[in-house]
């Protein structure tokens, strides 16, 4: 059983949540308790089981070793750690009008209802192991709410740190009626030890609202990440997202995106750069339950080294969802003879007048392509990753913003270097 | 309007529906040791292979139905089916077709397989299955004149024991899933072959299975051997009558073609699918596997129109460098069938290559599942799949899915995946019928064009009914 | 300039090159001309370095360097430059990051700054300008989606901006207009020089009523069977390739 594993931090949950918290952490704990350690044999973690997974020393306060500080985006950036609040980087160093953040311990008895009566409402996912660890054994939990029709132009670039080995957060988003926002949370690894971080974001985009979500996983090979984003769209809302995962020893995340409503729109792009002996996986279900939605999603991934990269694609078009318009793509690219690659993109079809296609590939760099730029004076490793970024980039031309499309874009750059060239940080 | 004239092209009659009455000599129902005894005692078969099927029949006991397919069917009760039945007039072994019940002749005459020498299908030799037994095989004269091989697997264990002893199981383990464990331990007849060197199978070889009697279960095994450089071409029919009560039909086929070998496989499955309720039909749980020694290519291609429940997945171990697989499908569902089928392309050897064409048709209220896996291995150096995956639903209470799994450690090796989904539209049968296409004839037309990737791999005889086959199946559909 | 002796070469061993000699002095114009699968496109590839392409035996001096010691990309910053008869497309990888990564190359194996990026658009678009490429061709991806003729333009354009000593085109006429044909004409009359050499591998004649040549020479099974002046190319578009058998 699972629960045996995380007892210690389940127990620092109960102690510094807020009294309203409590039971729901009581439940999740009952649950995992009952609840087997995902195996080979679980189908939606037999390429990435948890057997063996261990709590890091939650009180190994192992200090910022040599961090690398978070990017100016010219955001608003705010620094989230167990302290508190922090604005920094070159930002104004206050939120726009119209967004607020609050930790779940601030929140009145009003609002601490709702967020209740929010949290889990997206995260319906398959597994469920996501949601009800990150319930269990909650740390910093935040809630952003978006006023109807604010239209906020500078993103809210949120760093979640925490100076121990372990850290546990719980995003809540409601995003107003006809609001427009951009929101990017991003997770690196501060701890100098074997570190674990658990993070599950849900989003509620009500009527015509307009959402832009990044999610950056950029780890070191100490990290373990385990972490969801699931959102839920009303009517002719509109989700732009997308991911970014590296680095880490393993890093999952679920995405749940759920059509609630008619009109609805979603875009999901992914990147997944890893080495080493990384695994990274991603798992998302694109639940289409109202019609005339059209959903977007496009994975890539180069992976190097020893590296092991999971991607599970599913499209579940509900019996009255007709006119849904879904498109899933997973393209990968394998740079060494010890890479793997497990794709599955599932089409799961219960209405006949849609439009649905899937596609996977897996392949290696084209040596016609290399060749042609040796030709052209450019040498082999170079024109390696040349095209190993050509391959991804892209999805990067598909973020809006560009002080973060040009950051991630020189990220994800540097990173084709390591992988095409074969060796690691190992 | 698409979906009204939909319905009128599927409301089908299931024309191979009719019972046989004869007498047969069934084995009560039930299940244990006794009972494989007397399969095996009735069948005059060696020693080890009695050893062998109770070996399987207790390892059975261990195992559990599989559960992660996309199909639901209420628990198999293994004690109230029948282990074996056969006509009573085949008890003394006709030795020529003269000494056939004339009944059973009838029956397979009835059914379009002609078995008399003056209408047999010329070119095709055919082994006809009767419930448990192998009623007669045609042109086995001419077959040997060739040195091939063709006769029920009941008699190959008598007859060619070293064969049957060092291929059977050899590609299908008996424990390798909860059906074909349990045929291992009962089955009861099925075809053999083997072609030896370098021959090429002067003849198309073909098996139709025929169940007929009510409450027994069907347990065929077919071993089909293609020595170095070989080639044959086998294909396989199925029906059964129709009935209130589900049937389980839990088949076993193994294939193996050494090296520069060749064997294409095609099967036409027209099991009784069960009423417009839902009730009846045949349970089809089929485990078929092949493996391609170097250079050799095996090529599954079939047609699944019938059976209330269908779980298949034709697989091919790519073992050899250069060996080529292939699976070529059509399956459709109707009312309430619902099929869960695929394959698998295990790339073991270099420069191995595979094609998937899966084309999947729901009508009704059924289900329709694809679900493949393509593996290539750290030595499939050079290797290469390419999977296309359709599916075309008609009517809005029908259900399509895709499941495929691909996973690669192989860098140099190449994995192509596709997958589309598609409705008959109002458009389409507008068009047909503003140039005078009657809109049933467009909506057979518009399916047999999505099929056609497909047919084209059948052996001619059998792509003209699979065509027919198709327009019954949809007959009513339209609606 | 270029001095191939006696080379034979194979591909997937199978020899295609047997025995073929030919000497390029600076600032000549040679033509080779020859059937289908005679080992023209083979000749460029041996030369450029193509991976899978085996040399037997023989030398090839390429500015009294050993060229065939040296890499792929070696040769290219060495001034050789092959424009592909069949070009790669390389998806994502825009043109303009493409030829910035490869001029830069060449610049530094030749001890040059890079070009600053002014200097090097306003370079590229002048390029773009000579060979009739419209400038939105630098930012889609290399060959991505181009028409046959764009990819041949393409070509010619990177051998401006390059500036090689020695230029392959194999097959650059083929699939375009006359429109198209003159304009890659122009281009390469445009870079001839006194130390700049060219050899143009076509099927056609008329190519050469827009480039004359020095020298023609016929390839066949792998050998020049025959050499001539830009008569030869006038005697062969009239009686075709099979006269020359009793010779090859
Ligand atoms: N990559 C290759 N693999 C195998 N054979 C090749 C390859 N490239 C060229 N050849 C063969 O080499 C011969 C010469 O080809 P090529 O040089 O392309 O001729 P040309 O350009 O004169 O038409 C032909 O017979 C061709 O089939
Ligand atoms: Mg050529």
């Amino acid at each position: 059983m699972i629960g045996p594993v995380f007892e210690p931090a389940i127990a620092t949950a109960r102690a510094e949540a807020p009294n309203w918290l409590r039971p729901k952490i009581d439940v999740a704990a009952i649950t995992l308790a009952a609840t087997p350690i995902p195996n080979r044999k679980s189908e939606h973690w037999k390429y990435a089981p948890l057997t063996g997974l261990a709590l890091p020393d939650l009180q190994a306060a192992s200090g910022p070793a040599d961090v690398e500080p978070a990017p100016d985006l010219a955001a608003c950036s705010i620094v989230v750690t167990r302290q508190g609040l922090q604005f920094s980087g070159s930002g104004s160093g206050q939120l726009p009008p119209g967004i607020d953040i609050r930790p779940f311990a601030d929140l009145s008895e009003d609002e601490a209802a709702r967020v209740l009566d929010l949290m889990g409402e997206a995260a319906k996912d398959r597994s469920g192991l996501i949601a009800t660890l990150s319930d269990a054994t909650l740390g910093l939990g935040y809630w952003i709410d978006i006023a109807d029709n604010a239209a906020i132009d500078k993103p809210l670039h949120l760093i979640w740190q925490d100076n121990g080995a372990w850290l546990s957060v719980r995003l809540l988003v409601t995003a107003g009626r006809h609001s427009r926002a951009n929101i990017i949370e991003h997770f690196s690894t501060v701890s100098s030890v074997a570190s674990q971080q658990h993070s599950v974001t849900e989003l509620f985009l009500s009527a015509g609202a307009n959402l832009d979500y990044c999610r950056l996983n950029i780890h070191r090979n100490t990290e373990v990440f385990l972490g969801g984003v699931f959102a839920k769209l009303s009517r002719d809302a509109t989700l732009n997202a997308f991911a970014y995962a590296a680095g880490a020893k393993s890093c999952r995340n679920e995405w749940g995106l759920t059509f609630a409503e008619e009109g609805a729109h979603a875009e999901l792009n992914g990147v997944y750069l890893p080495t080493g002996r990384e695994v990274v996986d991603f798992h998302t279900t694109l639940e289409h339950a109202a019609a005339h939605c059209t959903s977007e999603e496009t994975f890539r991934g180069i992976i190097g080294d020893k590296a092991n990269a999971v991607f599970n694609g599913r499209i579940h078009i509900h019996p009255n969802a007709q006119k849904t318009v879904a498109q899933l793509s997973n393209k990968n690219l394998l740079t060494s003879d010890q890479a793997q690659v497990n794709t599955k993109p599932e089409l799961e079809i219960y209405a006949n007048d849609v439009q649905c296609a899937h596609g996977a590939t897996v392949a290696q760099i084209n040596d016609e392509a290399i060749h042609y730029c040796r030709t052209r004076g450019i040498a082999e490793t170079v024109a390696a990753q040349l095209i190993g970024v050509g391959f991804v980039v892209s999805l990067f031309d598909r973020i809006a913003y560009e002080p973060l499309r040009e950051w991630l874009s020189e990220q994800a750059k540097q990173r084709c270097l390591t992988l095409v060239a074969g060796n690691t940080s190992e | 309007m698409a979906n009204e004239h939909i319905n009128e092209v599927i409301e089908r009659e299931y024309t191979p529906g009719f019972t046989t009455n004869i007498e047969s000599d069934t084995l009560p129902p039930g299940l244990d040791e006794s009972v494989i005894r007397t399969i095996s005692a009735r069948k005059e078969e060696p020693q080890w292979l009695l050893e062998w099927r109770l070996d399987a029949y207790r390892r059975w006991l261990e195992m559990t139905p599989p559960e992660w397919a996309q199909v639901k069917y209420p628990p198999i009760d293994h004690n109230a089916i029948s282990y074996f039945s056969m006509p009573k007039s085949m008890a003394d072994k006709p030795k020529s077709l003269d000494e056939v019940d004339p009944e059973l002749l009838a029956t397979y005459e009835k059914l379009g397989i002609p078995l008399h020498e003056q209408a047999m299908l010329a070119g095709v030799a055919v082994d006809a299955v009767f419930d448990s037994v192998s009623v007669a095989t045609t042109f086995r004269e001419n077959l040997a004149e060739a040195g091939v091989i063709f006769c029920s697997i009941s008699e190959a264990a008598r007859e060619y024991p070293e064969l049957v002893k060092q291929y059977l199981g050899s590609v299908v383990p008996k424990t390798d899933n909860y059906y074909a464990a349990l045929n291992s331990a009962v089955y009861s007849d099925g075809s053999f072959v083997y072609i030896p060197k370098g021959v090429r199978c002067p003849m198309e070889l073909s098996t139709y299975f025929r169940i007929n009697e009510s409450n027994t279960g069907q347990f065929e095994r077919t071993l089909i051997i293609a020595a170095e450089g070989s080639h044959v071409s086998y294909l396989e029919g199925c029906t059964a009558p129709m009935r209130d009560e589900n049937q389980l039909h839990a088949a076993v086929v193994e294939l193996i073609a050494l090296d520069d070998a060749e064997i294409k496989y095609s099967t036409v499955q027209n099991w009784y699918p069960g009423d417009a309720e839902g009730k009846g039909g045949i349970y089809n749980f089929v485990t078929k596997r092949g493996v391609a020694h170097h250079r050799a290519k095996i090529s599954w291609t079939q047609v699944e129109t019938g059976s209330a429940v269908t779980w298949k997945y034709p697989s091919c171990v790519l073992k050899g460098d250069d060996s080529i697989g292939e699976f070529y499908s059509v399956a459709l569902t109707h009312n309430h069938q619902q099929a869960d089928t695929g394959t698998k392309m295990i790339h073991l050897g270099r420069n191995t290559k595979s094609t998937i064409i899966s084309k999947g048709i729901s009508a009704g209220q059924s289900s329709n599942a694809y679900r493949g896996l393509v593996r290539m291995s750290p030595r499939a150096v050079g290797a290469r799949n390419y999977t296309q995956c359709d599916s075309l639903l008609i009517g809005d209470r029908c259900a399509a899915h895709t499941f495929p799994y691909i996973e690669s450690k192989q860098p140099t090796a190449v994995i192509e995946h596709e997958a589309t989904t598609s409705k008959v539209s109002d458009d389409q049968l507008y068009l047909c019928q503003q140039r005078g296409i009657d809109p049933e004839k467009a909506v057979s037309m518009i399916v047999n064009g999505f099929c056609k990737e497909v047919f084209k791999e059948l052996p001619m005889e059998f792509a003209m009914e699979a065509g027919k086959l198709l327009e019954v199946s949809l007959e009513g559909s339209v609606g | 300039m270029l001095s191939i002796k006696e080379l034979r070469a194979s591909v997937e061993e199978k020899t295609i090159l047997q025995g073929l000699s030919l000497n390029i002095a600076p600032g000549e114009v040679h033509a080779i001309m020859g059937p289908n699968g005679a080992g023209k496109s083979t000749l460029g590839h041996v030369l450029a370095g193509r991976p899978g392409y085996e040399v037997l035996s023989g030398s090839v001096a390429f500015e009294d360097q050993d060229l065939l010691a040296m890499e792929t990309e070696e040769r290219a910053q060495a001034g050789l430059f092959l424009a592909f008869q069949y070009p790669v497309e390389i998806p994502g990888v825009s043109n303009m990051e493409f030829l910035k990564a490869s001029v830069d190359a060449v610049r530094d194996s030749n001890n040059l700054e890079p070009l600053d990026s002014v200097t090097f658009m306003k370079r590229a678009r002048e390029a773009c300008k000579a060979v009739n490429l419209s400038i939105d061709f630098l930012k889609r991806g290399v060959n991505e989606g181009f028409s046959g003729g764009e990819k041949k333009r393409n070509e010619l354009m990177q051998m401006m901006l390059l500036e090689p000593k020695l230029c392959i085109l194999d097959e650059t006429d083929s699939g375009l207009d006359i429109d198209a044909l003159q304009v890659v004409a122009a281009g390469v009359n445009a870079m001839r020089s006194a130390d700049r050499s060219f050899i143009v591998v076509t099927h056609y004649q008329r190519l050469l009523d827009y480039i004359q040549p020095d020298f023609v020479h016929v390839l066949a099974g792998g050998k020049i069977v025959r050499s001539g002046g830009k008569e030869l190319a006038l005697e062969l578009e009239s009686k075709g390739y099979a006269w020359l058998d009793g010779a090859a």
